[in-house]
């Protein structure tokens, strides 16, 4: 795996300086995705012919208890060595020196609303932001993102797992039931899990090489928290291994309602509110060389401050969206606490 | 206006019956899709005996209170904040009425 990556980052002309970073990060997480595949599958079947050979004479597979001892072994060790290599190419671009510093930073703040400088302001129904911002590196205010979703991610993980797992013993159990009478129930469960196992590991691989390849995008911002009809400064940050086609930067506000319907509690969420605050057209963007824009924008006058009750919310945020070729659309959304013009500290 | 005085007078006047207490509040509650919140801002409760004579005369009674920063008053589309002055009047025979005097609060000038 070393050396695909050397080759790879090694300057070959077959690839661009972006497409090489790129190239280089999907080799890592295949070969990881291999070892841990392999790795799997092959535990699996240890564990499958052991289990069906347990009280058969023709017990070949796992004959001796050294054998089986270094074939677990062997198993175990390329599930590891897969597992680590992917979290640690996922861990790459996903954890920058950024992040850990705004982390820390974070980790710091006391949970008061400061109007930016220091002073507390008495607001009402204004809710407090719940990551508030840290210092910045560029701008005086570094906006703290929601975190990215791993769901997906985690749930095709243990879907694959699973349906690999079914795969594996359904399809050895047909394979010993040609000594009998043949086990079509065991084939169709093979079939079922297997297909499961092939739509579970796409959708895992791809939410993989998705986290991997788009970076973790830095907001900094001159002043915090926003007042309509005042004029701020964004700094945008967004590292990654891709070309992205389209990056925009909105600035959207959402009425949020709870209402009770019968025994049900729905929620209706509307956008009222959406400015283009950036937009960027075909941009390369390595991990060394991050997309770095700033750009200045007014709060529009009119704008209502954030607002929080029991079932009824204004919300605002700035939510950067990017596209990259053969990429779904990727968003990062920042949520800020937008105060009444003239709001003052107490 | 956000951070101004509000102040009013309130009259009541009674036909033929007593009033036994009446509460006055200056609050915002929302209006739309969602179940309703509301925000009580002031809130008193003048109560009268019923031998009192003045429950069966015009009251007159001031409403004074300094309006909060937030929340201002909104419109948008599956949400509205409206701002009032709330009077409720109980009368003697366990009957009650509320009256409800809406106005608007913006946000003050910039002065930081």
């Amino acid at each position: 795996m070393r050396i695909w990556s050397r080759f790879l980052y090694a300057g070959q002309k077959t690839f661009s300086a972006s497409s090489r970073g790129r190239w280089a990060g999907l080799v890592e997480i295949g070969i990881a995705s291999i070892l841990i595949l392999g790795g799997f599958v092959f535990f699996v079947a240890i564990l499958a012919i052991q289990y069906l050979f347990s009280d058969s004479a023709q017990q070949t597979w796992a004959y001796t208890t050294v054998q089986l001892v270094i074939r677990i072994t062997l198993a175990t060790l390329a599930l590891g060595i897969g597992m680590y290599r992917l979290f640690a190419a996922l861990l790459k671009v996903n954890t920058s020196q950024e992040r850990r510093l705004a982390m820390a930073s974070a980790a710091g703040e006391t949970e008061s609303f400061s109007d930016g400088r220091g002073n507390e302001i008495d607001l009402p129904s204004v809710p407090k932001p719940i990551k508030p911002p840290v210092r910045g590196q560029k701008l005086p205010w570094r906006l703290v993102g929601r975190r990215r979703n791993y769901g997906w991610l985690f749930l095709s993980g243990v879907a694959m797992l699973a349906s690999l797992t079914m795969a594996t013993l359904s399809t050895a159990r047909f394979s010993f039931s040609f000594r009998e009478s043949l086990d079509w129930a065991a084939l169709a469960i093979a079939v079922f899990s297997s297909a499961i196992g092939v739509w579970s590991s796409v959708t895992f691989f791809r939410h993989a090489l998705r986290l991997a390849a788009f970076g973790p995008t830095t907001l900094e911002i001159s002043d915090f928290p926003l007042i309509p009809g005042r004029k701020y400064r964004i700094l945008l940050r967004q590292p990654g291994r891709f070309r992205f086609k389209l990056l925009n930067v909105l600035l959207i506000c959402e009425e949020i309602t709870t209402f009770t319907r019968g025994t049900d509690i729905q929620t209706e969420r509307r956008t009222v509110e959406e400015h283009r605050l950036m937009r960027q057209r075909g941009v390369n963007v390595t991990t060394q060389e991050p997309f770095e824009s700033e750009f200045e924008f007014e709060m529009p006058a009119s704008s209502f401050h954030s607002f929080v009750s029991k079932n009824n919310q204004v919300q605002w945020k700035i939510v950067v969206q990017t596209l990259a070729k053969g990429w779904p659309q990727f968003e990062q959304t920042f949520p800020v606490v937008v105060c009444p013009p003239g709001a003052s500290a107490s | 206006m956000a951070q101004d005085y509000l102040a009013c007078v309130c009259t009541v006047e009674p036909f033929d019956c007593s009033i036994k207490a009446i509460e006055s509040s200056v609050l915002w509650a929302t209006e739309g899709k969602g179940d309703q919140d509301i925000g009580v801002h002031f809130f008193e409760r003048k109560t009268f005996e019923e031998k009192d004579s003045a429950s069966r005369e015009k009251i007159e009674f001031a409403v004074a209170t300094r309006l909060p920063s937030s929340p201002l008053s909104y419109r948008g589309e599956i949400l509205k904040i409206n701002w009032m002055v709330s009077l409720r009047v109980f009368l003697t025979d366990d009957s009650e009425f509320k009256f409800e005097f809406p106005f608007r609060v913006v946000g003050s000038p910039e002065h930081a």
